[in-house]
């Protein structure tokens, strides 16, 4: 069953230096498009140093976040599919 | 800290920079691994931090000592074995089955005992309840102490069988102990795995592969956050805490839909945990590979919670004989084995049967398989027909063995069993069929085929896309799981154990 690898493997040090370029990227995209609920969680915590600091951090991510419209993806899947998925059934 | 949580990404976001900024100094790198662990566990509570640093400390002492006296008096030996086992054992055994062998196994002996010699035995028995109760209620199980205790027996027992030396320091003993991927849920990594691992601390140069960890960590996400979640709140949790309502049908999907959730929900950790160990540096073995493809029993075994399977091999079955003294033994060493690894995973007696009835499975199947096939069985049609059959069997006997499991007491598992035999109508006119319960359970099902090697040729290409790319698809692919899942996340399973 095993299946025969015929594809090259990138070298150890390109992906030494992938890796963290992908992380820091993978970070800062999720950050970007999902600014906008994270803002919106944060707003329900409860008064507090912790939640005006988040605040301060999240507000301008999620300003820019909303003028170039990245919150478009998980707002449509949240609306066409999410809100279907997770709706009560009442049962 | 939940692993598809903010506060982790964050946590996550600074150990990972900090990890691999830190390479050119292993030994403070190795105390921040520690404290990121540290900070891992005590976020659930300081107390429960410490009692890993006491276990940490105590087996790498005993480690020491008995691979000081390798050559030494044999009954010495001997002696600080049974004491680790006994340490190791016994803390387990107060937080985590002191309520039930006092409520499940003493009580129940005591209260005809006391009854038959008389009423100051009774006064006697009632005053020990009110003052043990209140004492039992207090105890809080630390996550994952099944866990880190297993890690560590798994340790001390190779150190006396002389198949690994003590790790250098007690620093690399608690770094391979406590590393927070593995730490709550598994998988039980081997000394013989991870104590080298952290002893060399990975290299940029020996950086693994980062597409396939980013895509274990994905698959992991969508399956608990999505699909595990789902199943859990539309068809099992109902069906499992009311089945006297529920029809026949309705029943039998909610017990499929269990075996699913549970699957999605213990392999996602596994993945997520394999994942981040590998954005490290740290190599993991596999956990899952397809279980519900198994073709029996003992196949089945192979192919889930594959680290705790080889565990109770290695350290229960093999000791007691394994199968190579006897029928009689076999089948008794396999019971036990199964009992034990039935009590492992719950303080309770469905455990306690779910395990016997994995035993008795696997005794009967052994006997079973000692007859030689048919000559009709050797065609090859004849032979996928077999096959296909025994996949399908085996699915219904883990899927037996899951209502025991789940069920929590035995007033449930009958309420289940009873409606699905009897196959009565429901109460009112709700079914849990539909088409998005098919498709989420099939998708679950379906999730296999990502387990094992399956997709190795898949995470070799994924290697040769630009890190940028793999970044952002990873980050669009989270975001739509993300919209897909509901608000909030249920605990994984396995933390209760």
């Amino acid at each position: 069953m095993k299946e025969e690898i015929n594809t090259p493997v990138c070298s150890p040090a390109k992906r030494g230096k992938g890796t963290g370029l992908a992380v820091l990227v993978f970070y800062v995209v999720l950050l970007m498009l999902n600014a906008g609920a994270l803002e919106e969680s944060v707003s329900r915590m409860p008064f507090g140093t912790a939640r005006s600091f988040w605040l301060k951090v999240l507000r301008p991510c999620a300003a820019t976040a909303s003028r170039l419209h990245l919150g478009w993806p998980r707002r449509m899947v949240e609306t066409h599919l999410g809100n279907h998925l997770n709706r009560d059934t009442g049962r | 800290m939940l692993f598809p949580t903010a506060v982790f990404a964050l946590f996550f976001f600074v150990v990972f920079f900090m990890h691999w900024g830190l390479v050119r100094f292993p030994r403070t790198r190795k105390w921040f691994l520690l404290c990121a662990s540290m900070v891992f566990y005590g976020y659930w509570s300081w107390k429960f931090a410490l009692l890993l640093l006491g276990s940490s400390m105590l087996n790498h002492a005993v480690a020491k000592l008995l691979a000081g006296q390798r050559d030494g008096c044999g009954r010495n030996r001997k002696t600080l074995l049974v004491l680790a086992i006994v340490i190791n054992l016994g803390l387990l055994g107060t937080f985590k089955y002191a309520g039930f062998f006092t409520d499940g196994v003493l009580l129940p002996i005591l209260r005809p005992v006391c009854g038959w010699l008389g009423e100051s035995a009774v006064a006697a028995l009632v005053s020990f309840q009110e003052s043990i109760y209140p004492m039992l209620s207090s105890i809080v199980l630390p996550v994952g102490i099944s866990f880190f205790t297993f890690q560590a027996l798994s340790y001390v027992i190779d150190v006396y069988r002389g198949l690994v030396n003590p790790a250098r320091s007690w620093l690399d003993f608690a770094n391979y102990l406590a590393f927070f991927p593995q730490l709550v849920a598994g998988p039980i990594v081997r000394a013989t795995v991870l104590v080298p691992q952290m002893e060399e601390l990975p290299s940029e140069k020996r950086h693994s592969e980062t597409g396939k960890a980013v895509f274990l960590i994905v698959c992991g996400l969508f399956k608990k956050t999505v699909l595990a979640n789902w199943i859990a709140t539309r068809l099992a949790d109902p069906v499992f805490a009311m089945p006297e309502t529920f029809s026949g049908p309705d029943i039998l999907l909610g017990v499929y839909g269990y075996a699913v959730q549970i699957y999605c929900d213990f392999s996602a950790y596994s993945d997520i945990a394999i994942g981040t160990a590998l954005l490290m540096g740290f190599e993991f073995p596999d956990n899952f590979n397809a279980p519900y493809f198994a073709t029996s029993l003992r196949d089945f075994w192979r192919r889930w919670h594959i680290s705790l399977s080889t565990w109770l091999r290695d350290y229960l079955y093999i000791p007691m004989g394994g199968s190579k003294s006897g029928p009689r033994r076999t089948a008794a060493a396999l019971l036990v084995t199964f009992l034990l690894g039935g009590l492992w995973h719950g303080a309770s007696w469905t455990f306690v049967l779910w395990g016997a009835f994995h035993g008795t499975v696997l005794i009967v199947e052994r006997f079973v398989t000692s007859f030689r096939n048919p000559a009709w069985m050797e065609g090859r049609n004849a032979a996928t027909l077999v096959r296909m059959s025994s996949i399908v069997l085996t699915f219904h006997l883990v899927c037996f063995s899951w209502i025991l499991f789940r069920g929590g007491d035995m007033e449930v598992v009958r309420g289940v069993l009873g409606g699905l035999f009897a196959w009565r109508s429901g109460v009112g006119d709700v079914t849990l069929w539909s088409a998005t319960s098919i498709i989420m359970v099939v998708a679950g099902f379906s999730s296999q085929f990502l387990d094992g090697g399956r997709m190795a040729a898949f995470h070799a290409r994924l290697c040769l896309v630009p890190a940028w790319v793999q970044g952002v698809a990873a980050a669009v692919v989270l975001t739509l799981i993300l919209g897909l899942g509901p608000k909030g996340v249920a605990p994984f399973i396995y933390f209760q154990f």
